[in-house]
């Protein structure tokens, strides 16, 4: 077991260290994180890596995946004071904008699912 | 008694366990409030001005749980993979509803900053707020913006919509997974989907695909801007 979790935290370091050359090389920026994904999910797909080669590690990161922020959290607290003076302006539009953005993604991809569904419905019965 | 607290395994041990009694009062509070983030959080704050440590003290171990944010993320291609099948039925609405939050957040941050006539400076580092840090920052200087104003914005955006978007759903009884996890990463990228993890295996794993797609789609609107 415990050697188990070492070849995978291997499998998964040496994938992200992949990523982070593939991003080094690009002309434009993409993350090393987004391009590890696409690695890892492409991988699996073609069957190259099999999920049991990295599961129990990968799912201990998925349930847990919010501690990585937790130090770059402390440190925006840490940081506020730089903002100062606009400090109250900077809230209203972040928190406004972000609320807005959330409801506004929900609520496309919802009319989205609803036009598909009726195309369907309606494609379905023209076939009869 | 300060070397104790610059000792690497000081911060490393104060994030983990301030971590774990995060996860433990948000299984058992189960309010949108309660987050493990948020709670973790606020621990390491109180206990940093309780005993008076800088923050350079702490991040000498804290920057070691940072440097797991690539290996973190990487994982998701795992829920990817397990959400394959919906991924593929919902590929339409998922790239529309990536385009158009995108539009929304850059377009919405403009109207607000014009509104309260914010300058020009604080707008261009505004922009990019919604999506992950290392685009954010790219995009931000390319318009002209700053950057540790721009990484505070993109983290609360982070932060914040782990706490925010719970309750909003919450008061509006939204349910769709599909919608919830574009939502989030559209919104609120990698630490939105930390949080859309929590709350089931589909959203988490639309979550960190619109995540992506979001980055991608806000560094081709801004090449208008």
């Amino acid at each position: 077991m415990s050697k188990k979790i070492l070849k995978q935290l291997g499998i998964i370091l040496a994938l992200c260290l992949v990523a982070e050359v593939i991003a080094s090389l690009l002309p434009v920026t993409i993350p090393s994180s987004v391009i590890a994904i696409l690695i890892l999910a492409l991988l699996l797909t073609c069957k190259v890596l099999k999920e049991e080669q990295i599961k129990e590690t990968a799912d201990f990161m998925l349930d847990n995946m919010a501690l990585v922020f937790v130090p770059i959290s402390v440190g925006m607290i840490e940081d506020l004071e730089l903002l100062k003076g606009q400090i109250a302006g900077f809230l209203v539009v972040v928190c406004i904008s972000l609320v807005l953005t959330f409801l506004g993604t929900y609520a496309s991809v919802r009319i989205v699912q609803k036009c598909m569904k009726w195309a369907l419905k309606k494609g379905g019965k023209s076939n009869e | 008694m300060s070397n104790l607290w610059s000792d690497p395994l000081f911060g490393i041990m104060l994030t983990v366990i301030a971590f774990y009694i995060g996860s433990i009062v948000a299984k058992k509070v189960r309010s949108p409030i309660a987050n493990p983030l948020l709670i973790a959080m606020i621990i390491c704050i109180l206990v940093m001005k309780i005993l008076h440590i800088s923050y350079e003290d702490y991040m000498e171990g804290a920057q070691f749980i940072s440097l797991f944010l690539v290996p973190a993320t990487a994982i998701l291609g795992l829920s990817i993979y397990r959400q394959r099948k919906v991924l593929k039925e919902q590929f339409l609405p998922i790239v529309i509803g990536c385009l158009t939050g995108s539009l929304l957040s850059m377009a919405s941050t403009v109207v607000l900053c014009k509104m309260l006539s914010l300058h020009s400076e604080m707008l261009y580092s505004l922009i990019p707020k919604s999506v992950t840090t290392a685009i954010a920052l790219d995009v931000s200087e390319q318009l002209g913006g700053l950057r540790s104003i721009t990484m505070m914005a993109v983290i609360i955006c982070g932060t914040g919509g782990a706490i925010i978007h719970p309750m909003v759903i919450r008061l509006l009884r939204l349910k769709d997974p599909v919608a919830t996890g574009v939502a989030f990463g559209t919104a609120s990228h990698a630490i939105g989907t930390s949080k859309a993890l929590e709350i089931g295996e589909v959203e988490g794993a639309v979550s960190g695909v619109a995540m992506g797609v979001a980055g991608i789609c806000t560094v081709i609107i801004a090449l208008f801007l």
